[in-house]
């Protein structure tokens, strides 16, 4: 009706507009502006005009004020100390009682709403919208920060065969301060006049702080903006309100007690604005905050149940222990209490994942971290107090900061974001207490490096704006997932020594195996309409290469290698009757046989080692796993009909992924490179090569050489095997294995003790709920 | 165009008959100026705003907060929001998206958008 008339302005108070236009104030006052946007600072200053006049006399404006609306309000939470603006809010409060009162943000969990309900002195109870708080398109990737100096692992922002700048995608990398901003952006500067001579790097390559001045600080906005400068490397200054909707790629640099995951996940908020673009959120974490939970999480694992209860344990040794450390620092001890710290922390709880089974633990550990954060934002206050104090009385020394571990000092909520072998994503919805948790099926790519790892895709595929979840952190050293994806060139493994077997003994029960296996398949096959019911067994494998298969036994330790020995021994794989599954099938048959077969007793030192293993975890536990991952390889898809493909280039990714959770020396690379696989060298230097060096290395299914231990020995293995059970053998068969695996993995920097993580990592149970 | 004094007097809280008709009345304009469709969460965050309640709104950047802000300028003839921001850039951009005309989508409404004086911020 009266759209006629309707004038909306829009206007913005700020210092320098203020300042050039004196009248805004009173425009505003007369009711000019329908929409006024205002800085705390601005409006909350002692002297200004809004606290003296707007608010006191009666104008346009107080009469038809409709709403104050408070954006990104968790700032209250954070920037209350620096900004005491902040603390002023909740004057308005008293001097616009009737206006109601809309306070946003994406990030508000309870404590942040509590303390901003007390602040703005809202009405009790507030209502509370909740909008889905997924971000679809945003993939979270957690890297390695090799050192909080070195800048080096940023160098692969910038792709090493760049053409166009506009190959890099737009990136914002957030540090912690001015110096390190600097530091970065004159690294990266450096390496694109390198990698791209003709470019300009002042221009693609920004700095941002609050610091420089204002021009330039729109110039860097405006040239992101129309996409002249691809990467801004700033302080917590971009973080909010930046609206460049095509922003690819958010990379938080280091990780602090400054930061939080409310922080953290409004820095993501950059990225991505677009829906129709892909984002990736980067935190380049230093490694020594993820493994004390770790370390931790593993041994408290051990027992299958996780520790769940704050009040009836505390972590008193670990805390003990960094007291130790700390006072061997010698002059900390004065300042000791001014920065504080979390203590007794549980630390293995941080690697929770949040699942549809462990709500109950989530929901405590969320409650416990909401209690922590109050608590903390307490004692840093009171801290801070102190420190004003002390520099005041003792002002020489006051530089000294006492070091602590900074596991001790960082917010739990982001410790548990970056250490939970979950989706981060959920974890971070379960935080902030979005409802939308469990829709993961909204995502539109791979989601976050724990869902890639854990879905089993092939991480080196997969790539978001210039990274691929092979780069993280959980990728390389602890998953046994990463097998698959690990670069050929440092993966490839030297083959591992034959099986020790007796095989006069072993042959006929393989034999027997083989036909047993031979025949199901035979009448499998006939059911499934792919051979007349007429036709012979042999038909399938022909008895001559069932034999011989069986001789070589001795050689074969993955899939690949029963391919490689089908192969030689004449059978057309092409065009055969086996496909990939039923190649994996016989693996199956022939190691289950041979583990079983396996003689028992070997060395004293193999022996102690799987006295050791075998004390270490539960042997049925680790047998049903493994079992559970065979018949996953029965059960795995396969995608396209492996007839039609020739069965060189044929892709058995769908099985070895799985496979390699039991059988670590499975490489599709080792596959499809099987032809030109290299010799093993022959006298490599192994822990085991006393025992092996007897026997010869080749692997490839050429005719075994036949030897039989002395009847001593023979003796003594039969007697060790009555005194084991079956399952532990096999597993320690399965040690073994891996430990003969662990000389070439070294290579790619797999220690023992890594490598008995990963196995501990492998059974891993599911939480339970007590 | 009904005086001011006639809103004043109006008790919002009366019935919800009422304040449901404000509401309507709320979305069909800001439809008309900013020319977007308000979600349902949105529709009832202005509801509650009417009502006088103070609210808490948790939705991440684009899910169309601002929205709601700015349709509560169509609570009453001529109706100001005050939109307090922690940061200068934030507001800039507010403005600019404002006044490009851009969102507001009806052409005869948007050109009555003064460009701003004040618009000159960093």
């Amino acid at each position: 009706m009266f759209l006629d008339n309707i004038r909306v302005s829009a206007a913005a108070l700020t210092r320098e507009g203020v300042r050039t236009d004196s009248e805004m104030w009173h425009k505003m006052d007369k009711g000019e502006y329908r929409i006024i946007y205002a800085s705390p600072e601005i409006l909350f200053h002692n002297a200004s005009h809004f606290l003296k006049h707007t608010v006191i006399e009666k104008n346009a404006f107080r009469e038809r004020l409709t709403l104050i609306c408070i954006d990104e309000v968790h700032s209250i939470w954070r920037n209350g100390e620096f900004r005491p603006e902040f603390n002023k809010l909740g004057d308005i409060r008293d001097y616009l009682p009737k206006v109601p009162i809309c306070a946003m943000s994406a990030t508000l969990p309870p404590h942040v709403m509590a303390l901003v309900q007390k602040v703005l002195d809202m009405q009790r109870p507030t209502k509370l919208i909740t909008c889905p708080g997924r971000k679809a398109n945003l993939d979270i990737l957690i890297r390695e920060q090799p050192s909080r100096t070195q800048v080096q692992a940023l160098d692969c922002l910038i792709p090493e065969t760049i053409q166009n700048i506009h190959e890099i995608p737009k990136t914002l990398v957030f540090v912690d301060s001015v110096r390190k901003a600097l530091q970065i952006a004159k690294r990266l500067r450096n390496i694109l006049s390198v990698r791209m001579p003709d470019s300009r790097p002042a221009r693609v390559i920004r700095a941002y702080y609050s610091s420089i001045d204002a021009k330039k600080k729109k110039e860097t906005r405006n040239l992101l903006e129309n996409g002249e400068s691809r990467i801004v490397v700033c302080t917590d200054s971009m973080s909010l309100g930046i609206n460049i909707r095509d922003i690819a790629r958010v990379i938080q640099w280091g990780v602090d007690e400054k930061l939080d995951l409310d922080t953290l996940w409004q820095r993501f908020g950059r990225a991505a604005r677009d829906p129709e673009i892909q984002g990736l959120g980067v935190v380049y974490v230093p490694k020594d905050l993820l493994d004390p939970v770790r370390k931790y999480a593993m041994k408290d694992w051990e027992d299958g149940i996780p520790q769940s209860d704050f009040r009836v344990k505390d972590m008193a040794t670990l805390t003990d222990e960094y007291d130790d450390e700390n006072d061997d620092d010698g002059n900390d001890s004065d300042v000791d209490g001014i920065i504080p710290r979390f203590r007794n922390r549980t630390l293995q709880l941080f690697s929770l994942p949040v699942t549809s089974q462990t709500g109950r633990e989530v929901r405590r550990l969320r409650a416990h971290m909401y209690r922590k954060a109050r608590e903390f934002r307490k004692l840093r206050q009171e801290a801070k107090a102190e420190r004003r104090i002390y520099k005041k009385s003792k002002s020489t020394a006051s530089a000294r900061v006492p070091k602590r571990k900074s596991i001790d000092l960082i917010d739990p909520a982001l410790l548990w974001f970056l250490n939970t072998v979950g989706c981060r994503h959920r974890c971070v919805l379960s935080y902030l207490k979005y409802p939308d948790i469990f829709n993961d099926a909204a995502q539109r790519s791979w989601c976050c490096d724990n869902c890639a790892i854990q879905k089993e895709l092939n991480l080196a595929t997969l790539s978001t704006a210039g990274m691929s979840p092979a780069d993280s952190i959980q990728a390389p050293h602890c998953s046994p997932d990463l097998l698959p994806t690990m670069p050929p060139a440092v993966a490839m493994p030297a083959a591992p020594p034959p099986r020790r077997l007796v095989l006069k003994d072993v042959l006929p029960k393989l034999v027997t195996d083989l036909k047993t296996w031979r025949n199901h398949l035979h009448s499998k096959l006939i059911t499934r309409g792919r051979i007349f019911p007429g036709c012979p067994v042999q038909i399938v494998v022909p008895d001559s290469i069932i034999l011989n298969l069986a001789k070589g036994i001795r050689g074969i330790h993955t899939i690949v290698d029963v391919h490689n020995s089908l192969d030689k021994l004449g059978y057309d794989l092409q065009s055969g009757i086996l496909r990939d599954k039923d190649i994996a099938d016989i693996f199956v048959v022939l190691d289950t046989r041979a583990t079983l077969e396996a003689p028992w007793h070997i060395s004293s030192q193999t022996s102690t080692t799987c006295s050791d293993m075998n004390s270490a975890f539960d042997p049925q536990l680790s047998t049903t796993t493994l079992q559970n991952s065979v018949s996953m390889v029965h059960t795995s898809p396969i995608e396209s009909d492996p007839r039609i493909a020739p069965v060189g280039t044929r892709d058995c990714s769908d099985i070895s992924p799985v496979a390699s959770l039991s059988h670590p020396n499975i490489h599709p690379q080792a596959h499809v490179s099987s032809a030109n696989r290299p010799k093993p060298p022959r006298d490599i230097p192994t822990p085991l090569g006393d025992l092996n060096s007897d026997s010869s290395t080749s692997t490839l299914g050429g005719t075994p050489t036949t030897e039989s231990p002395t009847a001593a020995q023979l003796h003594d293995i039969e007697q060790e095997k009555e005194n084991i059970p079956p399952a532990a053998m096999r597993i320690c068969q399965q040690t073994k294995r891996k430990r003969s695996a662990t000389v070439p993995v070294d290579i790619v920097g797999l220690t023992n003790k890594n490598r008995e993580q990963s196995n501990k990592r492998i059974i891993r149970p599911s939480f339970k709920i007590r | 165009m009904p005086s001011l004094a006639a809103f004043e007097d109006l008790k919002w809280d009366d019935g919800l008959l009422e304040v449901e008709g404000t509401v309507k009345n709320i979305l069909w304009e800001a439809e008309q100026i900013f020319g977007k469709r308000h979600r349902d969460w949105q529709a009832s965050a202005i509801q509650a705003l009417v009502q006088k309640e103070d609210l808490f709104i948790k939705a991440g950047t684009g899910s169309g907060k601002s929205l709601v802000f700015q349709s509560m300028i169509a609570r009453r003839p001529s109706g100001i929001v005050l939109v307090i921001v922690p940061l200068k850039s934030l507001m800039d951009d507010q403005v600019h998206l404002r006044t490009n005309g851009k969102v507001m989508g009806t052409g005869d409404v948007s050109r009555q958008y003064p460009s701003l004086s004040g618009g000159t911020y960093t």
